[in-house]
């Protein structure tokens, strides 16, 4: 059975949102809909659906949404197939995954085109796309052996997916390979890459870090791949 | 491996790279290719390839398969195999390498001890003392 999972996101876009549901009922691909602004303990809803035998958890949101789900489902020991509907604005880890409107969408999760895909951590919490911070006050230390420092003011980025600036940039993360990249972007070509391979100590008292564009933690923060490993139904034109 | 500077520019081609207003302290170990145009402070140790840009400033004990250096450099240099040392190059260290070529206009200032292990037929070359500074 498909789970749905809806976001208060779909209330705003409501066009958008009953675009990708005519397509699903066109497929065929009809299932249950939870409403996760109706019900208080997201966690508990989503663990009993996959106790009744959720085959995929279909999530139609932004990144904090998908970000939110994948935190639930990170804690779980079951792995059921996740899929994302992009709905709105800050998309970027449906638009690394390939899926690059609702409209999309809804083929995509019939073509059921599957990766894994290893999830990135944060201290306890998890993300799938990036993590950035301003390179202001922050200090890193990278697989406890160096440190990095940039002479000009920019963000670093921790990337585990690779989006779409890196795309246009050549610089490909992928989320099987164990290894984090950690980018940072000056004017022009000026570019820096380090691979994380253990993992990245960010220190910084005035700055937050932010977890897929959507969830900002404090530092001390210790960065590393997770050894969650999930699956995704992705595109054909995902970008890792 | 690189034979040409153009590989470098291919940034698929590097694992590691330090973008020119970058500093790097600490030790640093890698099995693939770095790049380097910024600044760097400790040890590299890589059983890929190095290459050094010309605006990089490196204070460091390296040791790799193969280097180019296009930049400064205050360190001992250990390349197992190919070392290139570009025009614009200083080096304030000692150098042991396998094979090398020095562009004219390079400055070394350290023992240069070249040893081609890969053809026993031919003698080690051993040079004490060079320094080239724009004679070669």
């Amino acid at each position: 059975m498909n789970v749905f999972i809806y976001d208060a996101v779909t209330e705003k876009y409501k066009k958008t949102t009953r675009r990708f549901e005519e397509k699903i009922n066109t497929l065929g691909l009809q299932g249950k809909i939870v409403y996760l602004q109706s019900i208080k303990n997201h966690r508990e809803t989503i663990e009993q659906e996959i106790r009744n035998g959720a085959k995929t958890i279909i999530i139609l949101g932004n990144d904090q949404t998908v970000n939110n789900v994948i935190n639930i489902l990170a804690n779980i020991s079951e792995n059921v197939p996740v899929f994302i509907v992009p709905i709105g604005t800050n998309n970027s880890i449906a638009e690394s995954m390939g899926i690059k409107n609702e409209k999309e969408a809804a083929f995509i999760l019939s073509a059921r085109r599957m990766e894994n895909i290893k999830i990135a951590k944060a201290n306890h919490l998890f993300f799938i796309n990036n993590c950035q911070i301003s390179n202001k006050s922050t200090n890193l230390k990278i697989d406890n052996s160096y440190s990095v420092y940039s002479q000009k003011e920019t963000k670093y980025k921790v990337v585990n997916l690779t989006d779409k600036e890196s795309f246009l940039k050549e610089i490909k993360s992928s989320p099987q390979d164990n290894i984090l990249e950690l980018i940072i972007k000056n004017k022009g070509n000026d570019i820096s890459v380090f691979p994380i391979k253990k993992n990245l100590e960010i220190n910084n008292d005035q700055e937050k870090i932010l977890l897929d564009n959507s969830i900002k933690i404090d530092s001390p923060a210790s960065i590393s791949i997770s050894d969650k490993t999930m699956s995704f139904i992705v595109g054909k034109e995902r970008l890792f | 491996m690189f034979k040409k500077d153009q590989k470098f520019e291919n940034f698929t081609e590097a694992e590691t790279i330090i973008g020119e207003s970058v500093l790097v302290k600490g030790n640093f170990e890698s099995n693939g290719n770095l790049i380097i145009n910024g600044s760097l402070e400790g040890e590299i140790k890589t059983k890929g390839a190095v290459l050094i840009g010309e605006k990089s400033k490196i204070n460091a004990n390296i040791s790799a398969q193969e280097m180019m250096v296009k930049g400064n450099v205050v360190g001992n240099l250990n390349i197992s195999d190919y070392l290139a040392i570009g025009e614009n190059a200083k080096i304030l260290g000692d150098i042991k390498c396998s094979q090398i070529s020095i562009e004219r206009g390079a400055e070394i200032n350290g023992q240069v001890s070249i040893s081609n292990q890969g053809n026993k037929k031919e003698k080690n070359i051993e040079i004490e003392k060079i320094e080239i500074n724009n004679s070669l």
